[in-house]
């Protein structure tokens, strides 16, 4: 018989719960109070579990006030303008495709993985609760389709200048063939500076050339101007001119 | 390299904080009365503060892509009314430090103070109105459509905190206490300024309901950590007198959590405390309350929540702006919920 030997015995792994808490990934497992969020310690439970009542709570108050709001939308409901206070009677409410999700599957996000289960499992709660209330609980799915918007067209930025300047032209998503203007340049402080060339912008197909130039005299700040549609007037985007 | 958060909340506060008080001022106006009204009116925007709620609307236009033109008269509108309901708040609660100095009321007495938080809440309608030139006027109506109903959310939570102190209400839960803050804080500080500066960014085509939930869990973390800077903070940096809120009997979670966890005979020495009047509430009785705070861990608790907020805060904000592309906005606006509870 062969003589027994000692069993071999490995230390069992440390534990780690999940990370409930949006300081800890910042503080390794630690809350910046100092209070530890450690599920396995008598301490670190009663962090987590007045985290998850705290949670829980807040996403059953804003869960009912969400319904009892659409419910008084549903009432007012104005057809003219097809919005209601609550606009759950536009017509892409409770579409379930939704252009904008995604966020919290993105890895280089790893507060919003950890988050996502529990907060997850915190609305399904909230809604199991809710269903049996009077009228029911609206449907999930409050996140519309929408923002779909059309490329934006390129820019190329022509500067003459004797100082050092940066230019910063910003356009509207979804900017039309149109043709553009831009307003003079005014100082962003309210000081009363403005520049005293125009701006060009030319729309050349899909390009807009925008051609800025500073005098030498031009006092150092930032300047600001709004982007127009030649035709409607409407602001379609901003040029904003730094003279260093 | 990109900025720590601080650094990056605290540098675009102060860009946007500036813009906006850069063209607020243009809207007051020079004219008399001076003395009993217009220079009142310039008073609580002159004394500073975070400029938190225009920023935040600024923040997610530009997010969106638009010029923070577009969004900076909405911004100011939006500072304008804070600053005419921080008038009439204060005195509400009979509060005596704002920002560092006596409240309106105190330095200029009641009547006064009340005409002037009418006027500049008047007066942020015309910025608004000048929406119509850059905006265009269906979005420069439903932003004034959205502004009555924030003014409405917030009257209404205001309504429920006055009627709780006014009757001495001894069964406020943490769910009352929240549909409180969503809709006396959360409105204005966090749910408005971001629905206008999604309606403006995306040329309102998008969801504005979608921006409640981030609004609603920024906003109470916002305030819960308000109320322990209430406790804990600064002095000098809070600007408000320490432990004010036990003083005016305001309900926070920190108090429901001391009346939920006291005994029976100290749950009546503070209702019997909150019964009084104002003035006639001793310091002693205050720090008493104080005290078996820290006894029961009411503070720590409430540390607590607001960490949890915060964190259903950064999750809501991926579903509503985790498509955005990537700009210093949208990482401002990431950096918020735990700016809110880091701040001192």
């Amino acid at each position: 018989m062969i003589p027994s030997s000692p069993r071999m015995k490995r230390t069992p792994p440390e534990r780690s719960g999940p990370i409930r808490n949006p300081m800890a990934s910042r503080s390794q497992g630690h809350v910046e109070s100092g209070l530890p969020c450690d599920p396995i310690s008598a301490a670190g439970a009663t962090v987590c579990g007045v985290l998850e009542s705290g949670v829980r709570t807040a996403y059953a108050v804003i869960d009912e006030y969400m319904w009892r709001g659409q419910n008084a939308a549903r009432a007012t409901y104005n057809d003219f303008y097809k919005r209601g206070p609550m606009n759950e009677d536009r017509p892409n409410f409770g579409a379930y495709n939704n252009p904008w999700s995604g966020g919290y599957n993105n890895p280089g996000n790893p507060i919003s993985m950890m988050l996502e289960q529990w907060i997850m499992a915190m609305r399904m709660w909230s809604q199991a609760v809710s269903s049996v209330m009077p009228g029911g609980f609206p449907q999930p799915g409050m996140y519309p389709a929408a923002f779909n918007e059309p490329a934006m067209p390129s820019v190329t930025i022509k500067v003459s200048c004797a100082s050092s300047v940066e230019v910063e032209l910003n356009l509207y998503p979804g900017l039309d063939q149109a043709r553009l203007v831009c307003e003079e340049l005014r100082a962003e402080d309210f000081s009363g500076a403005r520049f005293s060339e125009p701006v060009s912008l030319v729309r050349e197909g899909g390009v807009v050339r925008a051609t800025v130039k500073v005098g030498g005299a031009q006092p150092k700040g930032r300047y600001r101007a709004l982007v127009r549609r030649e035709t409607d007037r409407s602001v379609v985007g901003e040029l904003v001119v730094t003279v260093l | 390299m990109s900025m720590p958060d601080g650094s990056l909340v605290s540098a675009v506060l102060r860009e946007y904080g500036e813009a906006t008080r850069g063209l607020l001022f243009q809207y007051l106006p020079a004219a008399e009365p001076h003395r009993y009204l217009y220079d009142l009116v310039a008073d609580y925007p002159r004394r500073g503060g975070r400029t938190f709620r225009p920023s935040l609307c600024i923040a997610t236009a530009r997010a969106f892509g638009a010029p923070m033109e577009l969004a900076l008269r909405t911004a100011v509108s939006i500072e304008m009314i804070h600053n005419a309901m921080l008038i009439h708040d204060d005195i509400e609660d009979e509060s005596e430090q704002r920002r560092g100095k006596p409240t309106m009321h105190v330095a200029q007495g009641v009547p006064i103070a009340i005409n002037v938080g009418d006027v500049l809440s008047l007066l942020a309608m015309r910025p608004l109105l000048d929406n119509r030139g850059f905006l265009g006027p269906d979005i420069s109506l439903r932003i004034l459509e959205e502004t009555e109903r924030m003014a409405r959310e917030s009257a209404e939570g205001q309504a429920f905190e006055l009627g709780w102190r006014r009757d001495n209400v001894s069964n406020v839960g943490e769910a009352d206490y929240l549909l409180m803050v969503l809709k006396k804080t959360c409105w204005l500080a966090t749910i408005h300024p971001s629905r206008m500066g999604a309606l403006i960014g995306s040329r309102g085509t998008i969801d504005l309901d979608r921006c409640i939930r981030f609004g609603f869990f920024l906003g109470a973390a916002f305030q819960i950590q308000d109320d322990l800077l209430n406790l804990d903070g600064d002095p000098k940096a809070y600007g408000k007198e320490l432990n004010g809120d036990i003083h005016e009997g305001k309900r926070t979670l920190m108090l429901i959590h001391l009346l939920e966890n006291a005994t029976g005979p100290e749950r009546d020495r503070v209702f019997a405390m909150l019964r009084q009047a104002r003035n006639s509430r001793s310091h002693e009785e205050v720090m008493w309350i104080r005290e078996r705070m820290d006894f029961y861990g009411s503070i720590d608790y409430a540390r607590q929540v607001a960490h949890g907020l915060a964190g259903a805060a950064q999750y809501e904000f991926e579903q509503l702006y985790g498509i955005l592309p990537e700009s210093r906005d949208k990482r401002f606006l990431a950096s918020l919920p735990v700016w809110v509870i880091e701040r001192n």
